[in-house]
């Protein structure tokens, strides 16, 4: 047991900052030794820093929901380990059961004990998504599986270094039952090369600062982001929101979510939520919790340090057996992209509505996403190897109360185009940022991006596509106070298209209604994709906030003249008059258009 | 206590109890333990007037948005289930 003692602040902002530039440190190393898309262009990945008892020290900047996770992922392996097997300097856990800590098995958590002169001081923890972990569909996310037998491997738990050395046996037995040996291979060394970074640098500060004022400075970290969320969460009036939603395929399972608010304690409900489903959109306990915690620190705690602390206030009331709290045998392989969205849009609206209470607050509301479509593919590619590997494009985010959404970008970043097409049997025959796609509003949410790919150089003259995401039409981003939805993320196969033909005349289709043939949107599946099929994704935009009317002509006009909103848009939603000989709006027009809008409204002149 | 609601709404309190009222034009909506909602003007469309890439929504949601009675401040723009939207329609009939 190490002692404590009192920390100055200047002492304490170094070090904190030091603990966060640690997991920065860890996050670049998962990019740098990582081999797929996912991990090292995508940021599909956690690199977190935890207390010697699994609570949550610092976040990172990855993904809270999985820091939150990875903390139970710690607890788990302490339970298991200390009495059974030892916790040893240099040992590296690995956990992928959905029912313990992980939110899905293609997402491979790894934990690593911190130890400093033979005392265990702390944890690292990393997960990156694997691009196959043997389940029944290539990539993990299976729209066939049933239960949870049919996802793949599903560890408990296991050592995978003991005492510094790779236990090759194990690490051989898990990427042989991966259709993609060389790439997880990679990606789990990348897990370990992180945690070992993780392990240098606390060593580093231990031997530096003293085990004690480290621990000091750790305990008040939590401290300080509890006090002041706690603070903040007392500013707001006492009160009750409640929203529902809908995990949609072909079936339907509803989402129901309560929140009250008394003191400084945040009480998410999610009673009233559908019983589990037997398609993988159900979520563990665990996952439901870190949806709430990300939405507490990215609301309240944003400018906080990210820790155990945002765990605090809240509260998470999921009954057993629904799709907010998974019991075995549920499936779960496509709940981050289907109920974990629901639960994000949930959590995030309810605790906008909340905001939107208080004078001081109402300023930070934020339109939100219901989520958008992706797809895995998969097949042997142009240098003859197969492979498996992901297809998403950028969203925009919502408008927020001051400001537009941004057009793409979000903390998933897209991948590069080059890189995709110099390795997959794949060719972009456009991607850019969607016109009209944004949700009017006095704030426009972002544009998102579309990209439509072809076929080209398949040795077999096929790949296999898996299309997930929140398949719903009720997607992308919802607006928020007036504001407008965004146009519904898509997945669109278009069969027998015109492209060949194309081609072959050297044109260049700039818009899908020249590719001609049949378009179909596409279910929860696996196809293939062969010659002549071109496959549409247009990612999420943003929501729009407040009334369009009010939002200030010359913004509109900047909009048209970027190819983000059409002229029709400019005059039928934000009611604006363009002067096409000056390409500036028409105050006169635009005013006499704007009264004629809004008396439509009440049917009244005004 | 008086505090904001949402955009262009807040809860007021005066001697004869707590309102929700249009912060526009002042108009009183509702007691505050009442749904604000009821008493908004409501106008349904087809999905395409929020844009034209709605397109495949038309038939399945229609374009719900709430104004202010009095002034036509808009107060929420949703998208709605077109079957939803018929059932209420139905049962605020029969209530009728």
């Amino acid at each position: 047991m190490v002692t404590t003692m009192t920390v100055d602040p200047v002492t304490f902002e170094i070090l904190s900052h030091r603990l966060h530039q640690i997991t920065l440190e860890m996050g670049t190393t998962l990019e740098r030794v990582g081999g797929t898309v996912n991990t090292t262009q995508m940021h599909d990945y956690m690199a977190a820093l935890y207390l010697p008892n699994g609570d949550v020290l610092s976040a990172g900047e990855s993904m809270a929901r999985h820091a939150a996770c990875a903390g139970f992922a710690v607890k788990r392996i302490k339970e298991r380990f200390e009495q059974n097997g030892g916790i040893y300097p240099d040992d590296i856990f690995l956990i992928n059961d959905p029912y313990l800590a992980a939110i899905h098995q293609s997402d491979i958590y790894m934990v690593s004990p911190i130890h400093y002169k033979e005392q265990l001081l702390g944890w690292s923890a990393t997960f990156v998504h694997v691009m196959d972990i043997g389940a029944m569909s290539p990539g993990g996310n299976s729209p066939g599986a049933t239960e949870i037998c049919h996802e793949g491997l599903r560890i408990p738990g296991l050592k995978l270094v003991e005492r510094g050395k790779l236990r090759q046996d194990v690490f051989d037995t898990l990427i042989n039952m991966t259709r993609q040996p060389v790439m997880v291979g990679l990606d789990l060394k990348c897990e370990i090369a992180a945690n070992n970074v993780a392990k240098s640098r606390m060593q580093e500060m231990f031997e530096q600062y003293g085990a004690e004022l480290i621990t000091s400075v750790s305990s008040d970290m939590i401290r300080h982001s509890e006090s002041i969320l706690k603070t903040r969460i007392r500013e707001i009036p006492d009160g009750v929101w409640a929203d529902s939603g809908a995990i949609e395929t072909d079936e339907t399972w509803k989402v129901v979510l309560t929140l009250r608010k008394e003191g400084d304690r945040l009480i998410f409900d999610f009673t009233g939520s559908d019983k589990q489903a037997r398609r993988g959109i159900n979520l563990p306990y665990h996952a439901t919790f870190g949806a709430c915690f990300e939405a507490v620190l990215s609301t309240l705690g944003y400018d906080l340090p990210r820790n155990h602390g945002a765990s605090g206030p809240i509260k998470v009331i999921a009954p057993e057996g629904t799709v907010v709290h998974v019991q075995y045998p549920g499936p779960v392989s496509l709940n981050t992209t289907s109920g974990m969205k629901t639960v994000q849009y949930l959590s995030g609206s309810v605790l906008m509505q909340m905001l939107a209470t208080s004078e001081k607050w109402k300023r930070e509301v934020m339109a939100l996403s219901l989520g958008f479509r992706l797809a895995r593919h998969a097949g042997v590619n142009q240098h003859g190897r197969y492979y498996v590997s992901t297809l998403l494009d950028l969203s925009g985010a919502g408008a927020t109360s001051y400001r537009d959404g941004m057009n793409s970008g979000g903390y998933l970043t897209a991948h590069n185009v080059e890189w995709i097409e110099s390795n997959f049997p794949l060719m972009y025959l456009f991607r850019r940022h969607v016109k009209d796609g944004g949700g009017a509003g006095t704030f426009v949410g972002g544009a998102g991006a579309e990209a439509a790919l072809a076929l080209h150089d398949a040795p077999e003259n096929r790949i296999k596509i898996i299309a997930f995401g929140v398949a719903g039409l009720r997607n992308s981003g919802q607006g928020i106070f007036g504001g407008y939805p965004a146009a519904p993320s898509l997945l669109m196969l278009l069969e027998d298209s015109k492209l060949a033909d194309l081609i072959a005349e050297r044109k260049y289709p700039n818009d899908l209604g020249e590719l001609g043939g049949r378009s179909k949107s596409l279910p929860y599946s696996e196809l293939e994709l062969t010659r002549d099929d071109v496959l549409y994704i247009r990612a999420a935009s943003g929501g729009g906030y407040g009334d369009p009317l009010e939002r200030e002509p010359r913004m509109v006009v900047e909009d048209v003249r970027n190819g983000l909103v059409s002229k029709q848009t400019a005059v039928q939603i934000y009611g604006v008059v363009i002067d096409e000989s000056t390409l500036s709006p028409d105050p006169i027009k635009t005013q006499e258009l704007r009264l004629k809008l809004r008396q439509e409204r009440t049917g009244q002149p005004r | 206590m008086n505090h904001p609601l949402r955009e262009n709404l807040e809860v007021y309190s005066d001697q004869v109890g707590a309102w929700i009222r249009c912060t526009r034009c002042l108009r009183v909506l509702c007691w505050s333990n009442e749904n604000w909602r009821d008493a908004c003007t409501r106008r349904l469309a087809s999905p395409i007037q929020a844009g034209p890439l709605m397109k495949e929504l038309v038939g399945h949601f229609v374009l719900e948005q709430l104004y202010c009675p009095g002034c036509g401040a808009l107060f929420n723009t949703e998208l709605v289930e077109e079957q939803k939207n018929a059932q209420e329609g139905r049962a605020k009939q029969a209530k009728a």
